[in-house]
């Protein structure tokens, strides 16, 4: 079966001051329909840039990203703009991703009105049922996105995401710069509408407590590659790379018995994208690097049947 | 002074400059060219209150006509200089790279020459119309407007709510006009108030060479004929001289209240 | 019981313009030397503001309308303490810190000032405290300037300039949200080190309430501009008493669980110059009946050392 996305070896490149920043080093993944992938990895990992070359954002320097298995970088024009309406993407800073000026039912009829669907009536009433489906009442299509919270500026731009009735959102961290409470609202939201008109998500996060209760699959990414990815309970309950330990021993659980048990912190900062390690990316903060580690980069392999890894250490 | 007290104040000034202009032709209907009683007569003389100029025509009727021409050449030459500004500016800021280049190699060839100087030898080239002097007055001053769009388009394009209109795929004109430039559009006014100012000034001072149409009386046009009676009669010179200074000042008090007005940041507080 | 390091009783903060305007109700609270206390709440609840009241900082606009403080037993004058006995650690360290300027400046700015020290004997000192907050390298950090250092590494600098003068208390707002998880438990554990070493009381405001469950001794609970839950870490998470305490624990993922949908809280925090009739969170909670629409409830002492703001937990 064809998958909803499929990336391959993906390297995304860009000349900076400091010399040639390799975001994304070769990453190959995929997301079936109506499925959630979280994807997780410390600032620099390459994660954001990797889900900007996923809508267009981000040219790759090499490999493919297949949609429905096409190519996107070879098809025509009118295939590519077809394949926006297939893929959208949500923003994670509700203040910055509408612009200012515009009216809350223009910014969500506006994708409506570039692929020119339906009428202007049916324009209209798709913007009303939009609005509603997210939690928005109609009436406040005249408002400017100023004049809404935090959580309901993700409403309009989840609104604006789903008015193409898209196959598959990127969402970039979607509710970290909301409230808890909030929070739970919007990936709520996500969750139904995911069951309702299903709807594939590709969640980047730094918040693996989140994904993990939200995702079906966890992708874990460090210096620009894939180190794990697997079914997310599984992934939680025993993680095959010591970096997705690290990361689950570094979520602060809202249980003071849990909380407080002593577990091992990992040391150092994540590594700067414009640097190559030779061995394994993650062996200087490694608390398990042998030898081996330092000197060859291992490979993503299978381990079980639903998972793959990449750690010398592993088998 | 307060952001309030600049707005109003400079807003005053303009009124009274709008009001005269638009009034010029109902109050003084006659050629302002006509010549209407002796020569030199002094301000305050009965019927004449501002007197006449060294060939008897009514200054207060000069001076009113003048603040139609001038802030008609004002507008119509910063209008322009808007005009191409923000296509070179817009296009050079979103498109960046080689577009970028060429277009700011010409906005810097255009500012390495003085602006005055190049407004002098063009309308050497060209003859002095009011038209040609529009033109010459747009064209030296256009490159500011531009380097303000650019910067104002480089750091706009690069905002979330752009990178979201792509997702959907919208054309490139659309980012443009609909959603960069209703946002860069605040400092551009702001700038184009002064812009008006300067642009008044530099047909005075152009007049004052006598790069002035002949036919078209403004407050440049004035001074340049009083210039040679300066000792005896100074007021001829002062009296235009002064409604420049004032204009200039409205509309750069103008331009600074609506800077902080448009200015969101201050505005919120 | 010892007398308590900082004791805040009755406080009002309103609008200078309008006292009536409050944005903290009436509140009080203490902490004792050496004590972690989490300050709880989402934003807009008041919990940013009240520690700004506590270092002299609030905005221009808003001012202390009533309540006494109390710094060891003296009146409070944040002033004189801050920088000095009260150490501040904000969000984001990069504005915390001065671009301009290397980091040694910074530490040792703070030494002359407030402890007159003189040039080298601050440099000593601050290649000390560099050390202290384990930084590697302190030699070579001293003269490196703020944007060439990681985000975790500046808020190590951060806090290190917050304990140079040996302070009582430390108010962390929010110290760690701007960070990636491996950074924050970084972050976390040296707070945590630093109290148990230096014997430094710590004002820790959060909305994440796994760092509270990992951090705190005791945890106050805000909404609305007013305390309406206080106690133990231990009693709190075991059983809270407030429903929006409740409710915010339940939208906190609690990974490894198989949880199929987050507990959200209906609706948004209101505003504090705009508050509902009777108990301010009456219009969010699943319990409420008419009484707490009609009056709001006062905080009672429920066990002993836990307090709570709600009709239904009243003696």
């Amino acid at each position: 079966m064809i998958p909803l996305l499929a990336i391959e070896d993906l390297h995304c490149r860009f000349d900076t001051p400091g010399g040639p920043l390799h975001a994304v080093r070769g990453v190959s993944l995929e997301v079936a329909a109506g499925e959630t992938l979280g994807l997780v990895g410390e600032s620099g990992s390459g994660k954001t840039t990797l889900a900007k070359s996923i809508v267009g954002l981000v040219r790759p320097t090499a490999g493919r990203i297949l949609l429905e298995g096409q190519d996107l970088a070879t098809a025509d024009r009118t295939a590519r703009f077809a394949a926006r309406r297939a893929v959208q993407f949500v923003f994670q800073d509700p203040f910055a991703s509408l612009n200012p000026r515009r009216r809350v039912a223009q910014l969500i009829r506006e994708p409506l009105d570039v692929h020119r669907i339906g009428t202007a009536a049916e324009r209209d009433a798709r913007v009303a049922w939009l609005m509603a489906r997210v939690g928005l009442r109609p009436e406040w299509g005249h408002r400017l996105p100023h004049e809404f919270s935090g959580g309901q500026r993700q409403r309009i731009g989840i609104a604006r995401a789903l008015s193409l009735t898209p196959r598959l959102i990127v969402c970039d961290e979607p509710v970290s710069a909301l409230d808890v409470s909030i929070q739970a609202q919007v990936i709520n939201l996500l969750a139904d509408l995911q069951r309702e008109l299903g709807i594939a998500y590709l969640v980047i996060s730094h918040d693996l407590a989140l994904v993990e209760t939200f995702a079906h699959r966890i992708a874990v990414m460090y210096l620009g590659r894939i180190v794990e990815i697997g079914p997310a309970a599984e992934v939680w309950r025993q993680p095959h790379h010591p970096f997705t330990r690290a990361l689950i021993d570094a979520v602060p659980v809202p249980d003071p018995a849990i909380a407080r048990l002593k577990r091992p912190i990992l040391e150092g900062d994540p590594p700067s994208p414009l640097g190559t390690p030779p061995g394994c990316a993650f062996a200087p903060r490694c608390p398990l690097a042998v030898a081996r580690c330092h000197t060859e980069p291992p490979l993503l392999r299978p381990v079980g049947e639903k998972r793959i890894a990449s750690c010398h250490l592993v088998n | 002074m307060t952001r309030h007290g600049a707005l109003w104040v400079g807003g005053a000034i303009l009124l009274a400059v709008v009001a005269m202009a638009g009034l010029a032709g109902v109050i003084f209907p006659e050629d302002p060219f006509a010549m209407i009683d002796q020569p030199l007569l002094w301000p305050g003389t009965p019927g004449l209150p501002l007197g006449t100029d060294s060939l008897g025509r009514d200054i207060m009727a000069d001076l009113f006509h003048g603040a139609r021409a001038s802030l008609l050449i004002g507008l119509a030459s910063t209008a322009a200089a808007v005009g191409i500004g923000i296509v070179v500016g817009a296009l050079a800021g979103y498109y960046r790279g080689l577009v970028d280049d060429a277009l700011m190699r010409l906005t810097e060839l255009f500012q390495t020459i003085p602006p005055f100087m190049l407004a002098i030898v063009l309308l050497v080239v060209l003859g002095t119309t009011l038209a040609t002097i529009v033109t010459a007055i747009a064209l030296v001053s256009w490159p500011a407007v531009a380097r303000l769009v650019r910067s104002e388009f480089l750091s706009l394009r690069e905002r979330e709510f752009v990178q979201s209109c792509r997702v959907i795929g919208m054309s490139d004109a659309r980012i443009i006009l609909q959603q960069i430039l209703p946002n860069a559009l605040a400092p551009v006014i702001v700038t184009a108030t002064v812009l008006v100012a300067t642009a008044i000034l530099m047909e005075a001072g152009l007049s004052f060479l006598g790069l002035s149409d002949p036919n078209v009386m403004t407050w440049g046009h004035m001074i340049n004929m009083g210039k040679d009676q300066m000792r005896q009669a100074w007021y001829i010179v002062v009296i235009p001289g002064c409604a420049l200074l004032v204009t200039a000042l409205g509309l750069n008090l103008f331009g600074e209240g609506l800077n902080d007005a448009l200015n969101p940041r201050l505005r919120r507080q | 019981m010892n007398q308590p390091l900082l004791s805040v009783a009755g406080l009002d903060i309103a609008r200078s313009d309008d006292p009536t305007r409050r944005v903290v109700r009436n509140l009080s609270f203490d902490i004792a030397r050496g004590e972690i206390l989490a300050v709880v709440g989402e934003s807009g609840c008041g919990k940013t503001v009240t520690s700004l009241a506590l270092t002299g900082l609030l905005p221009d606009g808003l001012a202390i309308a009533a309540g006494t403080l109390a710094f060891d037993g003296a009146p409070l004058r944040p002033a004189e303490l801050r920088g000095r006995r009260i150490g501040m650690i904000f969000q984001d360290p990069m504005s915390a810190l001065n671009p301009m300027f290397t980091i040694g400046d910074q530490i040792t700015e703070v030494l002359r000032a407030h402890l007159g020290l003189r040039r080298a004997a601050a440099r000593a000192r601050a290649l000390e405290l560099l050390a202290l907050v384990r930084l590697p390298d302190p030699a070579r950090i001293i003269d490196t300037y703020p944007t060439r250092l990681s985000g975790g590494q500046r808020q190590r600098v951060v806090i290190a300039i917050a304990i140079a003068c040996n302070p009582d208390l430390v108010i962390a707002d929010e110290p760690t949200t701007a960070l990636d998880p491996t950074i924050q438990a970084q972050i976390m554990a040296l707070l945590a080190g630093l109290r148990e070493t230096l014997g430094i009381a710590i004002m820790l405001i959060t909305h994440n309430l796994g760092l509270v469950a990992q951090a705190a001794d005791r945890v106050m609970v805000m909404y609305a501009g007013r305390k309406v839950e206080e106690a133990p870490v231990e009693p709190l998470f075991a059983r809270p008493l407030h429903p929006y305490t409740r409710r915010l624990l339940a939208a906190t993922p609690h990974p490894g669980h198989a949880q199929s949908r987050l507990a959200e809280i209906p609706g948004l925090v209101p505003s504090v110059f705009d508050l509902p009739p009777g108990c301010p969170f009456a219009p969010r909670c699943d319990v409420a009946e008419a009484r707490c629409h009609g009056s709001e409830p006062a905080l009672a002492s429920v066990y002993a050392g836990h307090f709570a703001a709600c009709h239904f937990v009243a003696p």
